[in-house]
């Protein structure tokens, strides 16, 4: 596990690079938003040690404003975003000489690594965890924080109030976070279905439950069959486990890590 | 009674809650009594069972009331399907 700074384009980037120096093929790491990324530490460090145990090289980057890289949240847009994993690619193409580089979002990290894919032509494969379909949900869910903190308050502040607000204000700050307008308001605006990345792209999509049930939930269906009709290639699979990234206490998903290493392995074979 | 179960099953996984305090019914009192239901967590709930019925809350809908039992949770939950 080799941990550096990357000359990010807004600031510098703490990276974990685990894997061999040439990989059969890397990854970069997509990482959700707020508290869920957080949530998520332990699923990715311990999925990335084992895929960099198959000779996969996996990159994992602290995004601009977050983590140990350089900037404050506030000061992040997801455009800033953007160009922070577009620059892991480059890192990886330059340094690592790997001629297949995938992306692997998790929740609104999936959101992150979709738009990076649409605009960077390298990128042709996507590996997907519970990926957020709608942005406008994700930031909902996000800003509820503060209403649930405000239910015993006369002023309740929703949702909707609050997105007022951060038009309005410039600055919102909730659970913690300092939210910048040029960060949600393009979140809010992302619908999944519209994303499609107009090119031949392999998607590996994993969604968890914590039932054992099968069924793929209407707004998931409708991604998939847009996204196929553009010719990318979807996989599916429903994994039963605990719900990680929603849970209070830090959890782990053993059979999401090893059907999703298999996956790439596999994938790397066929596509590679 | 399959959503109040499913509900249930819900509020018990994202709090992490184990041994004898996992079991919850109709009448179990949630907010206020679980100590484990903080904001995140109302917050987190919320968002389990948006993906988990595939639906979506609105927020006008959200207060204290709704997470005063098991059995308020769910019944209005069962409006929304």
């Amino acid at each position: 596990m080799k941990p550096f700074y990357l000359d990010g384009p807004s600031g510098r980037l703490f990276c974990l690079w685990l894997g061999p120096d040439k990989p059969m093929c890397s990854i970069i790491y997509c990482p959700p938003f707020a508290e869920e990324m957080n949530r998520c530490r332990r699923m990715a460090s311990i999925t990335a040690m084992a895929m960099a145990d198959n000779g996969i090289g996996v990159l994992i980057p602290d995004l601009y404003g977050t983590g140990d890289s350089e900037g404050d949240f506030g000061d992040s847009s997801w455009e800033k975003w953007i160009d922070d994993i577009d620059a892991c690619t480059h890192w990886i193409q330059s340094n690592k000489k790997s001629a297949e580089v995938s992306l692997w979002g998790i929740r609104v990290g999936a959101l992150l690594a979709t738009e990076v894919c649409r605009r960077n032509q390298q990128i042709s494969s996507l590996l997907f965890w519970q990926p957020v379909t709608s942005g406008s949900t994700a930031i909902t869910q996000f800003l509820r924080i503060k209403l649930a903190a405000s239910f015993r308050k006369i002023e309740r502040e929703t949702p909707n109030t609050l997105r007022k607000k951060l038009e309005a204000e410039k600055k919102v700050e909730v659970g913690g976070y300092n939210l910048n307008p040029e960060l949600i308001i393009p979140i809010d605006k992302l619908k999944m279905e519209n994303l499609f990345p107009e090119k031949k792209v392999s998607v590996k999509w994993f969604d968890v439950s914590s039932f054992d049930e099968d069924l793929i939930p209407p707004s998931v269906k409708n991604v998939i069959e847009i996204w196929e009709k553009t010719g990318c290639q979807i996989t599916y699979k429903k994994i039963h486990g605990t719900t990680f990234w929603a849970t209070q206490e830090m959890t782990v998903c053993n059979e999401l890590k090893n059907k999703t290493i298999e996956a790439v392995i596999q994938g790397a074979i066929i596509d590679g | 009674m399959a959503v109040e179960k499913t509900v249930a099953a819900v509020v018990i996984n994202t709090l992490g809650i184990t041994g004898s305090r996992n079991k919850l019914d109709t009448d179990s009192p949630l907010l206020g009594a679980i100590p484990e239901l903080d904001s995140l967590a109302v917050v987190n709930i919320l968002t389990a069972i948006e993906e988990m019925f595939d639906i979506i809350i609105d927020d006008e809908d959200v207060s204290a009331e709704l997470f005063a039992t098991l059995g308020s949770l769910s019944a209005f939950i069962e409006t929304k399907l």
